[in-house]
């Protein structure tokens, strides 16, 4: 028997896939641009200033210029695209039932609003390496559930 | 596949979120303005230019979820992942020109704020002793030519279409989400 993968909704999936490349590039900030002098002045910064609270002190840093986004936020993008990669060789390595993809979803959400709350109520500090892990983990599960919507493991008799 | 035929439109439910996420957005915007602008000028202040709320983070991108979820359960419909991702577009695309609608509406309530905005932000960057004097002004000059683009016509209208693309984007991805959780079928 071999297993035979049917790519569904690909126009969908190659504009999800180049949109996340420009959004992945912008989010890295102008330090990849070498322009380091201002970077909330820069057009990457007013890309994301609706969808990040893009506070210095919880992000990471490249060629000594901020990112346009927080640490979780661009572990939620980075993941979001791995995950998207990853679609094809995942559906074909494991079968997975939606509600399970569901489950994972909501627990990444929840574990990130309790490391949000628990550092808000300083219950704990958390570190831009544990909010990038947590944001990854959202990311990669928000990529994970539409898996099935766009490869399908068909198996067929040689 | 009776949800094929005569299906009801999508709009009601993507002006909808679309103006829930205008508001949201627009009224966490203002806030920032404000608190800025209401600062004594130091480098605290210029650090949080960005929005400081964590909980925030992320909000202009929940209008996807909220048109399809609406869409489906107001007509207990299923649709295929195409179909959220184009209602997240709209919503994303509708929200930012509300949104820059919003803003303009309060630039005529309280003309003054963005004056005060920037002229914290730069009195901010004066203070800063990091920087030689050579290249304090040049910065100085690119900053006060750039919050006088922000307040022109074109600079509102690249807003608006920056917003817009990357808003619309945003809200396609969580628009194939809601449909995929709100929308499809039992597998």
């Amino acid at each position: 028997m071999n297993k035979v993968l049917r790519f569904a909704n690909r126009r969908l999936y190659f504009l999800v896939l180049t949109g996340m490349f420009f959004l992945i590039i912008t989010a890295l900030g102008p330090g990849v641009f070498g322009n380091p002098s201002i970077p909330f002045l820069s057009w990457q910064f007013d890309v994301f200033h609706l969808l990040c609270h893009q506070d210095p002190e919880r992000s990471f840093y490249i060629g000594g210029s901020q990112m346009a986004v927080c640490s979780r936020c661009i572990g939620i993008y980075g993941a979001f695209v791995v995950g998207v990669i990853l679609m094809p060789f995942w559906v074909l390595i494991k079968k997975v039932k939606f509600r399970y993809y569901f489950r994972f979803l909501i627990g990444t959400i929840i574990l990130n609003f309790i490391d949000v709350l628990g550092n808000l109520f300083l219950v704990w500090t958390n570190t831009n390496e544990s909010r990038l892990f947590l944001g990854a983990l959202f990311g990669l599960s928000s990529a994970l559930i539409l898996s099935n919507e766009f490869f399908k493991k068909l198996n067929t008799e040689d | 596949m009776e949800n094929e035929e005569m299906k009801p439109s999508y709009w009601p439910s993507v002006i909808q979120a679309a103006i829930i996420v205008a508001v949201v957005t627009t009224v966490v915007g203002l806030g920032l303005m404000y608190y800025v602008a209401g600062s004594e000028p130091s480098m605290g202040v210029m650090m949080i230019s960005g929005l400081t709320i964590p909980i925030t983070c992320l909000i202009g991108l929940i209008g996807g979820i909220l048109a399809t979820r609406s869409y489906a359960k107001a007509y207990d419909l299923t649709f295929p992942i195409g179909t959220g991702a184009l209602i997240g577009l709209f919503t994303g695309i509708i929200a930012a020109v509300v949104g820059g609608i919003l803003g303009q509406v309060w630039n005529l309530i309280d003309p003054t704020l963005p004056e005060r905005f920037a002229d914290t932000m730069i009195g901010a960057f004066e203070m800063n002793d990091q920087i030689p004097e050579s290249q304090k002004d040049e910065i100085i000059m690119g900053m006060e030519e750039s919050f006088e683009n922000q307040n022109s016509m074109g600079g509102i209208l690249k807003a608006v279409a920056i917003n817009a693309g990357v808003l619309g984007f945003v809200n396609l991805l969580s628009g194939m989400i809601g449909a995929k959780i709100f929308a499809s079928e039992e597998e």
